[in-house]
């Protein structure tokens, strides 16, 4: 191999030297350390397309080194130079015809590479002769290549029965040419709108029995296809599932979570309950070894499908805590998804062994860390109510500690566990008191605002101290302006002489002064209530709120079923369903069959709640919130804040006072409010 | 699948790349280094995967590069990252590092593997033996008329026909990690053994294996009377060669091996593990000038076994000075990097104590601060050849050649190490 300044030493008038030389063979290897050295150069970005007429005469030459480095050069530079490519598409035919499998694959894989319209035009008749050819390496280059020509041209692939061709391929004689025969015809039915793939019950078995005899990237291929069959009766879906259970061990990550996506997809289609439990249990122990591997990268899309996983099957790792446990050197994004699993499934039995995990992680280094173990173990305090005490103490125990950030997060969780449990833990109230210097951040001194308002008798000083916060009143975000004239408007009605003075300003300037027409609005419709009948304002805005209830999942039913049969891919790392985040991507659900089961909705115990009607308006809520927070990690710019803020501004304008509103007149819902966000 | 793959360097230059698809400008990859600092500075940290404008970036970090692909549809998020690495193994294979300046050595070796190993996005085969027999480049053994290997179309992706070696030979090494977290007062918060079994095949033709252990699920289905220690695996993972289906029917492990070394299999077990080395780590700050610890190690091993290269890490206050230390066995070096101090003892036989004496300077001491310091972990390093925590053993390796009936001779090691966590709570 040359080294790197012979490359760089050579130019394009010398390599040129070397191809006009002379013709023939024995200067072949003249010509492929030219080739090489003009690669290098390109891959320096140095122009190298003056060589272009003699590359394509070069290609001619039988030698197969110098061959691929010929049409290496030509898929570089065939994009650029559109017209001296065409002058190729002659040559690379006849090397169709080849003896060569080796060539005739070649040949045809770079005549489908290139997106011009005479490459892909001239390889319609050759890739049906050669999806008959005798080698198998040939015939899966040539299936490919359908896949490639639709990408290019859609409507002329689907007119000329290249995918009819396709399909018959899923019965070759050669696995490895079924697999890519699959792959293709997967991307030719997941880019288009027109089809829509199911396999029979026989093409399934033959791709099962494929699995073993395919290297592992085509069993990825396969098991992903597998979720396109359907199974019509009853014991078909165990019968496949117990078949696909051994690659649940296979070294490569991604053939073990193919299988376990076609397994728990089957579970759709079983009838016994604890049939369907016992294959999620089966899919626990290669979860967990896939944890354990040294790839944060691994572990982080493991955890990312553990968090859909357990939204179906809750008690998967009720037994098996300490598997999320963080890892001193664990990557950050790697111990926040381990407490949010930890979290979830911590439960009345386990919490002995979480909540001391908890607090050792709210005593790190890393601030991140910190606040998201604060914040569980707020959320565990309302979550596992026989344990509240516990928690409560642990969070006191915290923010005696006195480092800024675990306090202003504690405020927070706080907030949130009083209106939890309304009347009690008031001694929490003081204790928020000595450490008000502390808060400057927005979501901090929003919930501290918030609870000045709601335990206006509680607290002596709640004037004063609200009288301070509005010294800034103008400066603050819109988020607390609102908290602030919420609870502005509580104080006034439970302390109506002392308040008086800070209600007429503040209702001034929301009325008067401000620009935003949410705060303006708001600040109206306080005003006109306290003039037209103070007894009636007291009524709605301090009514009891509807409970908090951490029970329900992170996502709906549909959500869900969307996240589990995209197990492994970008969806389940983003948490959003594919048409979220790709353009046409197609909606999966699970096809209707004799056997398909219902979901049975009242086997969740939140759901005898969910009859409220608050309750409902209030989870609908809370999901539009998580959604939307899900939605800014990953793709910010796809996110459309009107559908929220549109149903946002309904509530508030509504007409009437029922309890819906008072949930919005009591406190306003913004996504940062939220726990566990 | 994936539409592009590039090598870029630290700084998001692309230093080679691949488009299979056409279906991505180019130019979006100069908005990835953006995007995921962007993603860090608002969130923190970044992820693996990262989205923007209907574009999914997949990469992974290795030395001075990254390696990413590009996707504008809902991927295989796991085959990709899966795929990313093997890629990197590939190289490395090739390269014997993987860094910017091996990769711009040898463009044209890249650009070929880049078009043999992915078709279209799709991943069609990693295997660095097979690649070998028909990647022109460095290669001077390539027939002008060579057909395609047989390999990379048969049943058996990973071995081909043909292999011969004078002496034949296998290798085998079970390398047991041990993950450990435990608390100061000696409590075991989580323990792990997290088991490989590598092998070296030196074997001509077409062997095929059969591994032996002391499984106890085995023993148990075969009916037999358990002589002897067994042990329970929680979880196995094979290489492709081994044929799960019989794994999974009656716990055979049979296999035709590839060529060459290759991990076997993996496997897991939850084991309530005492730890093999125990430290007790006090610390006394004085009047705020100078801070001692006194440190005690103990191997809770066998006397006969000995642990090799062990490092004890402990942490120290990042703004301490002036160490001195004294020890009964090995050296401790001061490692401000890490704020630490690292005890190094070459040979720790089972069964014995060993004690240390820091003591360091400090030019201020807030309680805030020793706070935080406190809360990282005594972290420890370790070898231990000839022995298993778990017990597993090696009781057979049955070789065949059905054409060249040969003789080939099994040799095992056996070690135990610490895994990516061995740490004791302060």
């Amino acid at each position: 191999m040359s080294s790197s300044s012979s490359h760089f030493s050579s130019t394009a008038a010398d390599l040129l030297a070397v191809f006009s030389s002379d013709n023939k063979d024995k200067s072949a290897n003249k010509r492929i350390s030219a080739l090489k050295k003009a690669i290098a150069g390109i891959s320096y970005g140095y122009d190298m397309s003056s060589l272009f007429p003699s590359v394509i005469s070069s290609m001619e030459s039988n030698n197969l080194e110098l061959k691929k480095l010929c049409y290496l050069y030509l898929k570089i530079y065939a994009s650029v130079k559109p017209t001296e490519a065409k002058r190729a598409v002659k040559l690379i035919l006849n090397d169709i015809y080849s003896s060569n499998p080796m060539i005739r694959s070649l040949a045809l894989r770079t005549l489908t590479s290139v997106n011009i319209k005479n490459f892909w035009v001239a390889a319609m008749d050759p890739i049906v002769r050669l999806l008959d050819d005798t080698d198998p390496y040939v015939r899966k280059t040539a299936a490919i290549g359908i896949a490639k020509l639709y990408s290019y041209d859609k409507k002329m692939v689907e007119s000329s029965g290249l995918i009819d061709h396709l399909k018959e391929m899923l019965s070759d004689e050669s696995s490895v040419v079924v697999a890519n025969s699959l792959a293709a015809l997967m991307n030719i039915v997941n880019s288009s709108t027109g089809f829509k793939l199911t396999f029979s019950r026989e093409i399934s078995n033959k791709l099962v029995k494929s699995l073993t005899d395919c290297s592992e990237w085509l069993q990825v291929a396969i098991l992903d296809a597998l979720i396109f069959y359907v199974p019509q009766k009853p014991g078909e879906a165990e019968s496949f599932a117990e078949r696909i259970s051994p690659w649940l061990q296979h070294g490569n990550a991604a053939v073990c979570m193919g299988a376990v996506k076609v397994i728990l997809y089957l579970t759709n289609y079983m009838k016994d309950d604890n049939r369907v439990k016992e294959y999620f249990m089966k899919t626990q122990p290669p979860l967990v070894t896939l944890l354990a591997r040294k790839s944060s990268a691994t572990q982080y899309v493991i955890l990312r499908n553990i968090q859909i996983i357990l939204e179906q099957c809750p008690e998967m790792f009720a037994n098996d805590i300490h598997f999320f446990y963080c890892n001193f050197d664990d990557p950050i994004y790697v111990k926040l998804e381990k407490l949010d699993i930890l979290t979830k499934i911590a439960d009345i039995h386990n919490l002995d062994q979480i909540l001391p995990e908890f607090v050792e992680y709210a005593s790190e280094i890393d601030v991140e860390l910190v606040r998201k173990s604060v914040k569980c173990i707020g959320y565990l305090a309302i979550k596992i109510e026989e344990r509240k005490n516990d928690c409560i103490d642990s969070l006191i125990e915290l923010m005696n500690t006195k480092v800024t950030y675990v306090i202003q997060e504690a405020v927070i969780v706080i907030r949130d566990i009083l209106r939890k449990y309304p009347g009690s833990y008031k001694s929490l109230v003081p204790i928020l008191y000595e450490n008000l210097d502390s808060l400057d951040e927005p979501d901090a001194k929003s919930a501290v605002i918030w609870i000045l308002g709601q335990y206006a008798e509680e607290i002596e000083d709640s004037i004063t101290l609200l009288n301070d916060y509005l010294k800034g009143f103008f400066d603050e975000p819109l988020e607390i302006q609102l908290t602030l004239l919420t609870a502005v408007i509580k104080v006034f009605l439970k302390k109506p002489t002392a308040a008086a003075d800070m209600v007429t300003n503040v209702l001034q300037w929301c009325t008067d002064e401000v620009n935003d027409p949410d705060l303006r609005d708001r600040g109206i419709i306080y005003s006109r209530m306290l003039s037209a009948n103070p007894e009636l304002a007291k009524k709605v805005i301090l009514a009891n709120m509807p409970p908090v209830n951490v029970g329900t999942g992170m996502y709906d039913p549909d959500t869900t079923e969307q996240l589990m049969l995209n197990i492994s891919t970008l969806s389940s790392i983003y948490h959003k369903p594919p048409n979220r985040f790709v353009k046409g991507a197609q909606v999966a659900y699970c096809e209707p069959s004799p056997v398909l089961r219902l979901r049975t909705r009242d086997s969740n115990p939140s759901n005898t709640d969910s009859r409220e009607s608050n309750h409902k308006k209030y989870n609908h809520f809370h999901q539009k919130s998580q959604t939307r927070r899900v939605m800014e990690q990953y793709d910010r710019n796809s996110w459309n804040p009107s559908p929220f803020s549109d149903e946002s501004n309904s509530n508030t304008f509504s007409g009437k006072f029922d309890s819906a509103d008072q949930e919005n007149l009591g406190m306003p819902m913004t996504p940062e409010t939220h726990l566990m966000d | 699948m994936a539409s592009a793959i590039f090598v870029l360097n630290l700084k998001g230059k692309v230093i080679i790349s691949r488009d299979y698809r056409a279906d991505i400008p180019m130019s979006v990859v100069e908005k990835f280094l953006p995007l995921k600092s962007e993603v860090e500075e608002e969130q923190g940290f970044s992820t693996p995967c990262l989205t923007h404008e209907g574009i999914n970036y997949i990469y992974i970090h290795h030395n001075d590069v990254y390696l990413l692909a590009l996707s504008k549809m809902n991927s295989d998020a796991m085959e990709m990252l899966v795929f990313l690495r093997k890629m990197a193994d590939v190289f490395i294979d090739y390269f014997k590092e993987l860094q910017e300046e091996s990769i711009r050595d040898n463009f044209v070796l890249v650009y070929e593997l880049l078009d043999e190993i992915m078709d279209f996005g799709f991943p069609q085969t990693t295997e660095t033996k097979i690649l070998q027999e028909y990647i022109t480049q460095t290669s001077n053994t390539v027939k002008k008329h060579a057909p395609p290997p047989i390999a990379m179309t048969n049943a058996i992706s990973w071995r081909s026909e043909g292999i011969h070696y004078r002496k034949n030979e296998v290798f085998l090494d079970v390398i047991e990690s041990v993950n450990l977290i435990a608390a100061a007062d000696g409590t075991v918060i989580q323990s792990e053994i997290l088991g490989k079994v590598r092998l070296k095949c030196y074997l001509s033709g077409m062997p095929e294996l059969r591994l032996g252990l002391n499984d106890k699920v085995l023993f148990e289905a075969a009916g037999r009377t358990i002589k002897g220690n067994t042990v329970e695996m929680e979880d196995v993972k094979f290489h492709q060669c081994v044929r799960l289906a019989r794994f999974e029917n009656d716990r055979t492990i049979s296999f035709i091996p590839p060529d060459g070394e290759f991990d076997l299999m993996s496997y897991r077990m939850s084991s309530n593990v005492r730890p093999l080395i125990w430290v007790e780590c006090e610390s006394i700050v004085h009047s705020g000038s100078r801070i001692e610890f006194m440190v005690k190690a103990k191997a809770q091993f066998k006397k006969r076994c000995i642990a090799n290269n062990v490092q004890i890490i402990i942490p120290v206050p990042e703004d301490a000075d002036s160490p001195r230390f004294q020890t009964s066995n090995g050296h401790v070096q001061y490692a401000p990097e890490q704020a630490a101090m690292v005890w190094n003892i070459k040979k720790f036989a089972g069964g014995k104590e060993f004690f240390m004496r820091a003591e360091m300077g400090l030019p201020s001491v807030k309680n805030e601060d020793i706070q935080v310091q406190k809360k990282r972990p005594v972290q420890l390093k370790f070898a231990i050849p000839y022995f298993t925590t778990s017990g597993i053993q090696v009781r057979y390796l049955k070789i065949t050649e059905p054409k060249l009936n040969y003789h080939a001779m099994p040799w095992v090691r056996y070690v135990t190490q610490n895994g990516t966590e061995y740490s004791i709570r302060q």
